[in-house]
């Protein structure tokens, strides 16, 4: 009954057969994965060249089978398109087989059964289809089989990830059975195994046509070799979302790089225009970001600076090799702010266009440090010579001294004239000592000596200290209370001895000096004012770098002393001044209570 | 009859005790001199003094060596250190050790001749 309905419409089986097949060929051919990681969807077209070839064999067949269609020349499409068909299934499982097993014989074992089958056929008088199915049929299948097998045990770990593993497993049991249906059970034939092992044996003890099994075979190994291709699709998917993740991730480095730059960044195209800055532009410069876009980077340069730009050929060589020199870039204020430049070029990249990048590094710090290096410098030569010549000249200043008051004690009470230029001498002396003296802290380090003293006191002695001349009117407004501050008093005294003198000095011999303390909430603060010969604007910002003057014998470093000794006692020193009206020096201490 | 307070003067500029001895002789003091610490020490061990005025860096043995070895023969005998140095560690120890005084060059005459008299006060001599 069964065997009946199967026989009658076996064309219908051999129909689905092919199509299954067919399908499956031109499924992989639509979905042929580009780019895969798993290295079988390289050789997968060879699967799908067997589908195909297979398929039209199948159809094929159709005629033979249920038409009784056969000649010469007929047979002989139906073996080439079957024999074909299995070649490619032995490649396939052979690569297969291959990816996992490194020893695997290489294409010469598939050339050598080609070679082998081609003997047989032209030698035997058997059915030649039957051979092609015993020498590739089989092994092919069955390698293929094999292949699945060990290939989802290798990568199982992935393949489950992607959720293909159990198809894995359904083609490669499938191609199992296939191998035998389609490579063992042939055609009944007049030699061994084929007398016994064949499709009518089968149908006999089976009941079912070999076909129909064939057929449920190639559907689920097209099933499940669709479900696989799935697999390319997802895994694109999955890398497509990786590297965007990771593009993203890029993006937000590089830009974490670029404003961790502490250099000034300008990108510029070819036309010299700046298309991108960085945060450092900005504050350098005084642009905003939308200012400076667009702006030519010849905008930023001194105008005689540009043609040393130009001349360099600037984009030119910068394709070679960076080139950097420095020079002045222009602040939005004007201010020329030194840098050192450098200019190299952004390849190009598909879909945009080459630029230059220019990282300028701010030269004012650097120039400063070199400045501050080069003063250290001076000062420990300073020091050493200081040593040695500040001890010599105390011993000669205290013969002078000596002899000075010796004249003024034994002559001075009758010579006035006398005593007061012996008076003028004790007053050279007693600033050279403070030169000294000046000469000597700068070039040492000293801690300070700290205890609570009164601030008024030291100002008083200081005063004294400094020996004013009679004809300066000395104004003194110092509060009765203990101004109480925690001081280094020798350092504090060598202070407003240094301010005292600078004042003394501007007002050449006739003046005014005010000198005047308040109590401002948790201040004290100290007003020396003069009205001497001023200082000029501008000087006014150099006025505390050591080793600045005007005067044509000065060290220069009696204000870098002061400032420094003031910011020792945690105050603050102001100097306002008017060139040929006078200067104000505003000194704030904080006071302490106990 | 006073006693005349008896000074010494250590310091190997000439120069500058000579200029120093004349106006202590002013000021009626007995004043010599010496140039360096060995005979200044061999002056302590002869004589009776009152006070010393001595320089701190001189060649051969250093004021604050002699001071030491001064301190040893006549644990009373008032010194007055000189020094260059103001930022000098004698100076500091000195303020806070009263065996010695030190002084800066250049003195402020009167206040040297204040601490001399200080001395007056203390041992009760006259000058």
């Amino acid at each position: 009954m069964l065997i009946t309905f199967f026989i009658n419409n076996l064309d219908v089986v051999f129909f689905f057969y092919g199509l299954a097949f067919f399908v499956m060929g031109v499924s992989i051919f639509m979905n042929l994965p580009r780019d895969s990681s798993f290295k079988v969807s390289k050789i997968l077209w060879l699967l799908g060249l067997f589908g195909i070839f297979h398929g039209i064999n199948a159809w094929l067949d159709i005629f033979t089978v249920t038409r009784d269609y056969k000649s010469q020349s007929w047979d002989l499409i139906r073996i080439v398109f079957s024999s074909i068909s299995f070649i490619f299934l032995f490649e396939f499982g052979r690569r297969l087989m291959k990816l996992t097993f490194k020893k695997f014989p290489n294409k010469w074992i598939t050339f050598a059964l080609i070679a082998f089958m081609g003997l047989c056929m032209f030698l035997s008088k058997h059915d030649v289809s039957i051979l092609s199915r015993y020498i590739l049929g089989f092994p092919g299948a069955f390698i293929s089989a094999l292949g699945f097998f060990s290939y989802c045990k290798g990568k199982s770990e992935e393949l489950k990830e992607l959720k293909v593993f159990n198809y894995f497993l359904f083609t490669a049991f499938a191609m199992a059975f296939y191998s035998v249906l389609a490579g063992i059970i042939v055609s009944k034939a007049n030699f061994f195994p084929a007398f016994y092992i064949n499709d009518e044996s089968f149908l006999k003890f089976m009941l079912v046509p070999v076909q129909v099994f064939r057929t449920l075979c190639a559907i689920i190994i097209t099933w499940s070799v669709l479900n696989i291709l799935k697999m390319f699709s997802i895994e694109i998917t999955v890398n497509l979302l990786k590297s965007k993740k990771l593009a993203e991730n890029y993006m937000v480095e590089l830009k974490n790089i670029i404003s961790s730059i502490r250099d000034i960044l300008l990108i510029i195209d070819l036309d010299n225009k700046i298309i991108q800055v960085n945060k450092v532009a900005c504050r350098v410069l005084g642009y905003t970001e939308e200012e400076f876009i667009g702006l030519s980077i010849y905008n930023l340069v001194e105008k005689e600076e540009i043609d040393s730009i130009k001349n360099r050929e600037l984009i030119k060589l910068s394709k070679i090799r960076p080139i950097n020199f420095e020079l002045n870039l222009i602040a939005k204020d004007n201010k020329r702010v030194p840098v050192l430049i450098t200019f190299s070029l952004i390849k190009a990249i598909e879909g945009k266009s080459a630029n230059v990048l220019c990282v300028a590094k701010d030269m004012r710090e650097l120039k400063n440090l070199k400045k501050k290096l080069a003063d250290s410098e001076k000062l420990a030569a300073m020091g050493k010579v200081a040593n040695v010549l500040g001890h010599e000249f105390r011993n000669q200043l205290a013969v002078m001294k000596l002899s000075t008051y010796f004249l003024k004690m034994k002559y001075g009470d009758n010579d006035e004239v006398m005593y007061k230029h012996l008076n003028l001498v004790d007053e050279r002396i007693l600033e050279s000592n403070i030169i000294i003296e000046n000469i000597l802290s700068f070039s040492r380090t000293k801690k300070l000596d700290l205890k609570i003293i009164d601030l008024g006191g030291i100002i008083m002695s200081s005063i004294v200290k400094v020996q004013i001349h009679d004809e300066i009117d000395v104004i003194t407004e110092i509060n009765k209370e203990p101004l109480r501050i925690e001081g280094d008093e020798i350092q504090l005294n060598r202070l407003f001895s240094n301010i005292l003198i600078n004042s003394l000095h501007a007002m050449e011999g006739k003046g005014q000096l005010i000198i005047t303390t308040s109590v401002v909430n948790c201040e004290i603060l100290v007003l020396i004012k003069d009205n001497g010969v001023g200082i000029k604007k501008e000087d006014l910002n150099h006025i505390f770098e050591p080793f600045f003057t005007t005067k044509s014998n000065g060290t220069g470093i009696g204000l870098a002393i002061a400032q420094n000794i003031v910011k020792l006692h945690r105050g603050e020193i102001q100097i306002k001044s008017e060139f040929g009206k006078g200067t104000e020096v505003l000194i704030k201490f904080l006071r302490k209570d106990k | 009859m006073k006693k005349k307070l008896k000074i010494l003067v250590v310091d190997d500029n000439e120069c500058l005790c000579k200029n120093l001895l004349d106006i202590l002789d002013f000021k009626g003091f007995d004043a010599i001199e010496v140039h360096d610490g060995y005979k200044a020490i061999e002056i302590v061990k002869k004589n009776e003094l009152d006070v010393v005025l001595m320089d701190v860096k001189m060649p051969g043995i250093s004021g604050v060596e002699t001071l030491g070895i001064l301190k040893k023969i006549a644990p009373n005998l008032k010194v007055i250190l000189i020094t260059a140095f103001a930022d000098d560690e004698v100076f500091k120890i000195g303020l806070e050790d009263c065996t010695y005084t030190v002084i800066q060059k250049p003195m402020d005459i009167d206040k040297l001749i204040a601490m001399i008299e200080e001395v007056i006060k203390n041992n009760n001599i006259t000058k």
